[in-house]
């Protein structure tokens, strides 16, 4: 039923649909002011620090891939650099180009699994996918296709889609030959183009008229759009490296939630992922991606999380043009890996998961046993800003039926492709308007 | 595109489910039990997360079983089967990647036209689908019922001919 709310009111939604994990979200209104917001995060934790503990310095690449199924890669090769950092190993060179290759088919699945089967039906006016598959069936299909040259990326290099299975400490556990990823040329520049007409797809959208002036948290690298590693840099120029992290980034627990929530030291909330990656690195993205960028209206800045769409699309077209150099260029190395020996000491790792930057620390005895782990994953560092959001959106919208509210709350939430289960370490949506 | 049956049809049975959790893990324990029969032009594939894969590994095979854990309230270990090409399985969101599970990847297949011309699901029961859980004994118990009626619908060649005679039960 639709009806307005006036005065004390309380809006909820539970759950909320197409996230990953379970949450919900309860917005408190009196007097015709939003007075409080909270993302409650109900999804059990999932202990996978403390799995960690005791086990060997080679296992946390396939111990913490498990955590996420659409993001395994990210927290491989964050888990990856921390352990190499702590044994005083850099991997370099093809093994380094390679894991960038196996983390564009990551960029390239999620973004088109975000794009079209989550989040382009909300602008539309479709319950979801199902409902706007008659209408759009070429978009529908497109998005598929892109989705399924990102699995044959993670396939060919990572062994398989989900969870992949050729990751190890040092590099990989087999190398393909050049002739094996001659074979994703063709796919990649067919989704090229794809990725080029999502950019023009989502850039038609009509998009809500709403700014948020969030601090920008992302990697940078000296020479490419940061993806497997870099340093961290804000949008309001606060630098750091990865093993300073535990000094910049303080993790709160909130009684409501399962989830920590990250502040940054001095700032406050913040925002990981894609709208914070192209603000800090839309200089090194590829011509061709900042073409696309530029024809549909994207500037040196992207601050209205609606559009955040058009910036996941630009990044499709980034990972497609990234993966095809990577393979144009693939000469083998003579080993599939470095060799890693274990030594004591402490170690951190960063990379850009495709909803934004995942730290890791490790804590190793002299055997390489792990005595604790860190993890902070993307939605955990969001989930403030993501509150942020709504208080500010929900503000200016008191006037709409509660269902039409609600369902515009749950796009908002959409924005930063919230992954919960990978947070608890998901979402019911309640707006109160008491 | 719509598959449409012809005398050079594969078959495919896909069994779905996470074996890292307990009973959740049948419809790819109920795939493997098929492939070991090794029958003949039936082709076994195993599904663990991101059921839109689905929709390519169905592409040109005919017919096609899907093997699924279900959750009904009925014993665990009981089957159901059910024609998906004349209903709908139910769509529950929850505990599937972000919110998207097979019933909605058969549904998209239904809305873009490509869906099997024929698609039985048989889903089994579950009792515990606890992490790290072993498969329940109830459940064990309905694996070996539920790979021989995957294997008889193979068998049946009116499953082949005339997908509008499969059968729906329970």
């Amino acid at each position: 039923m639709t009806h307005k709310l006036t005065g004390d009111q309380l809006l909820t939604t539970d759950p909320l649909a197409r996230v990953e994990g379970e949450g919900a979200m309860t917005v408190r209104v009196r007097g015709g002011s939003v007075t409080d917001v909270e993302l409650r995060i109900f999804e059990p934790p999932r202990f996978f620090e403390a799995f960690l503990r005791g086990r060997a310095y080679t296992e946390p690449p396939d111990i913490t891939a498990r955590i996420c199924g659409i993001c395994p890669v990210a927290y491989q090769m964050s888990s990856c650099l921390a352990i190499e950092q702590v044994c005083g190993v850099r991997v370099d060179g093809p093994l380094r180009d390679l894991r960038r290759l196996l983390y564009c088919g990551e960029w390239i699945e999620s973004h088109a699994l975000h794009i079209y089967l989550l989040h382009a039906p909300d602008f539309l006016g479709f319950d979801g996918v199902v409902d706007m598959a008659p209408h759009a069936p070429e978009a529908v299909e497109r998005g598929l296709r892109l989705k399924r040259v990102g699995n044959e990326v993670m396939t060919l290099v990572g062994g398989r889609s989900i969870h992949p299975v050729n990751v190890r400490v040092g590099g990989f556990y087999r190398v393909p030959t050049r002739a094996e990823l001659r074979t994703l040329r063709e796919p990649l520049l067919h989704a090229r183009e794809d990725a080029l007409e999502t950019v023009r797809w989502v850039s038609g959208f009509d998009f809500p008229d709403f700014e948020q002036h969030q601090e920008y948290l992302a990697l940078r690298s000296p020479d490419s759009y940061a993806i497997e590693g870099g340093s961290f840099v804000s949008s309001s120029g606060i630098a750091f490296e990865s093993a300073d992290f535990d000094l910049h980034v303080r993790e709160e627990h909130v009684a409501r939630s399962n989830a920590l929530h990250a502040r940054l030291h001095g700032v406050g909330s913040y925002v990981v992922g894609p709208m914070a990656r192209y603000t800090i690195n839309h200089d090194a993205l590829s011509p061709l991606a900042l073409e696309a960028a530029a024809a549909a209206g994207l500037g040196a800045t992207c601050r209205n999380p609606f559009r955040s769409i058009i910036v996941r699309a630009v990044e499709l077209v980034y990972a497609c043009d990234e993966a095809l150099r990577i393979v144009a260029g693939w000469e083998p190395p003579s080993q599939p890996a470095v060799e890693v020996t274990p030594r004591a000491g402490v170690g951190t790792g960063a990379t850009e998961a495709p909803r934004g930057v995942i730290w890791h620390r490790y804590r190793l005895a002299g055997d390489g046993t792990i005595r604790d782990a860190r993890i902070v994953p993307p939605t955990s560092q969001n989930q403030a800003s993501i509150e942020e959001d709504m208080r500010s959106f929900v503000q200016d919208r008191l006037d709409l039926p509660t269902d039409e509210l609600t369902r515009q709350c749950e796009q908002a939430i959409r924005n930063y492709d919230p992954c919960i289960s990978c947070a608890t370490h998901f979402l019911h949506l309640h707006v109160e308007r008491a | 595109m719509t598959g449409s049956a012809g005398a050079t049809d594969v078959a495919l049975v896909v069994g779905v489910g996470n074996p890292d959790r307990g009973d959740d893990g049948v419809g790819r324990a109920v795939a493997a039990l098929v492939r070991g029969r090794a029958l003949p032009g039936v082709e076994v594939a195993e599904v663990r997360a991101d059921p839109t894969v689905l929709l390519d590994l169905w592409e040109d095979r005919h017919p096609v079983v899907l093997v699924d854990a279900v959750c009904s309230g009925a014993s665990a270990g009981t089957l159901v089967e059910l024609d998906l090409r004349r209903h709908r399985l139910p769509r529950t969101a929850i505990a599937s990647t972000h919110g998207f599970g097979v019933a909605e990847v058969v549904e998209l297949g239904r809305a873009l036209g490509r869906l099997p011309a024929a698609l039985v699901f048989v889903g089994v029961e579950v009792g515990d689908v606890g992490l790290g859980a072993p498969i329940s004994a109830q459940v064990l118990a309905g694996m070996t019922e539920a790979a021989n009626r995957v294997a008889a619908l193979m068998r049946l060649a009116t499953i082949r001919s005339s997908p509008a005679r499969c059968s729906l039960r329970g």
